[in-house]
């Protein structure tokens, strides 16, 4: 079939990437079906690209630059119990959960050694917790096997109801982890950041904008 | 706009001169919020998420290297905040697509002006990008709008080239019959 018509084709025709032009444009020349639909294609895109475009502002660059400027000038992430009390206790209950529930993986030994399986069930905290913490205490290298995605369907995302106090969430974790408390009376913001400290530096940039993104969800 | 100025410009702004970003976010702010409308529908949180995707560039922007086009990196990440965008809504159950006939006659109607078919026609377009899924819209957005060509595209919706062209075809193919359907015939 030497001279098939090319309606198939005329996608890519139009669009200046068939493989085949100079078969398609001999074929539309003698082809009237053919050359009718390219045309009706062609008169498509002209329509599309006709759609009003969204006006140019230059309020729309001042709010970007001063989104970022706003991050910039924030403090590194788990302090942000600080700025912002409400958020404490989620913040480092995502932290935790986060790590423990997307996969971790021991790099500290090859060949790398899968702790926690991703799990389907959404498991108490105190599980979570002492599993995050056995795994720093050993020296692991915590690294995420998946990419996370913090969505709205998750069940641990804080009930703003009931937020988690950053009390109630340091005395889960002093619990389950005393090794990591120190000797004073309470596991404070410093062992927490020394925590996080052990984690790769990209590690805690994903989380940072997990982090900066479910507050800005929130 | 050459993509060599844009990268001029991320390298700049990769230094810490603020008015280069400035100078990116002027030059694509209106091909972007375009893109994230026809991908979401609605102008207001096309811009959210326009400066969301400027935001999130800004970043990462010590990651950048010039090995791709920059509007790809750029509309990458815009498209896959349209994508969030979309499943989360749809999970809210909130993109709730208005019924057709509302749609279609909304504007018009009757009226012989030529303002009222532009309208006309732009609601029928508008109903019929909505109608395609967003695979197929992304692909003939990022065509017809953005002008990017096959490659290009690839990048941005991580796919092989040919898989661009059959969707874009399937896509061309849908919005024509929608058209019809929609009562375009005239278009
Ligand atoms: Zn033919």
């Amino acid at each position: 079939m030497k001279d098939r018509h090319v309606l198939d084709e005329l996608s890519a025709y139009i669009d200046g990437e068939a493989k085949d032009a100079d078969r398609i444009t001999r074929h539309l020349q003698h082809c009237e079906s053919c050359a009718r639909h390219r045309i009706e294609l062609l008169k498509l895109g002209a329509h599309l690209r006709a759609l009003p475009q969204p006006e140019e502002s230059a309020a729309f660059a001042a709010r970007v630059m001063a989104r970022i400027e706003a991050q910039q000038t924030a403090r590194p992430f788990w302090q942000l119990n600080l700025l912002i009390p409400a958020f404490a206790g989620t913040a480092v209950l995502l932290l935790v959960t986060t790590l423990a529930l997307y996969g971790l993986s021991l790099t500290a030994s090859s060949p790398p050694m899968q702790i926690a399986q991703p799990r389907n069930t959404w498991v108490d905290e105190e599980v979570v917790v002492s599993e995050l913490a056995a795994l720093i205490n050993s020296g692991a290298d915590v690294s995420m096997v998946e990419e996370p995605v913090l969505a709205a369907e998750d069940p641990l995302a804080p009930d703003p109801e009931a937020p988690v106090t950053m009390d109630e969430m340091l005395t889960v974790m002093a619990a389950a982890a005393p090794e990591l408390a120190p000797a004073e009376p309470e596991f404070g913001e410093e062992d927490l950041e020394e925590m996080i400290s052990t984690l790769a530096s990209d590690e805690v940039g994903t989380l940072e904008e997990l982090l900066v993104e479910y507050m800005h969800e929130g | 706009m050459s993509q060599n100025d844009d990268w001029e410009l991320v390298a700049r702004a990769q230094a810490g001169d603020t008015t280069a970003f400035t100078e990116l976010v002027r030059r694509y702010q209106v091909p972007l919020v375009h893109f994230c409308q026809r991908m979401v529908g609605s102008l207001q949180d096309a811009e959210d998420l326009a400066q969301d995707a400027f935001v999130r560039l800004h970043r990462h922007l010590n990651r950048l290297r010039p090995d791709a086009r920059f509007s790809t990196v750029l509309f990458g990440i815009a498209r896959n905040l349209t994508l969030n965008h979309l499943r989360d809504s749809r999970r809210r159950g909130r993109h709730q697509a208005l019924p057709l006939d509302e749609q279609v006659r909304a504007p018009g109607g009757d009226n012989p002006g030529h303002r009222a078919r532009l309208e006309e026609i732009e609601t029928l377009l508008k109903a019929g990008l909505d109608s395609l899924s967003a695979e197929h819209r992304e692909v003939l957005v990022l065509r017809e709008l953005q002008g990017l060509d096959y490659e290009s595209i690839a990048q941005v919706v991580r796919c092989r080239k040919g898989t661009v062209k059959s969707r874009i075809a399937r896509a061309r193919e849908q919005l024509r019959l929608r058209l019809l359907e929609l009562g375009g015939q005239e278009l």
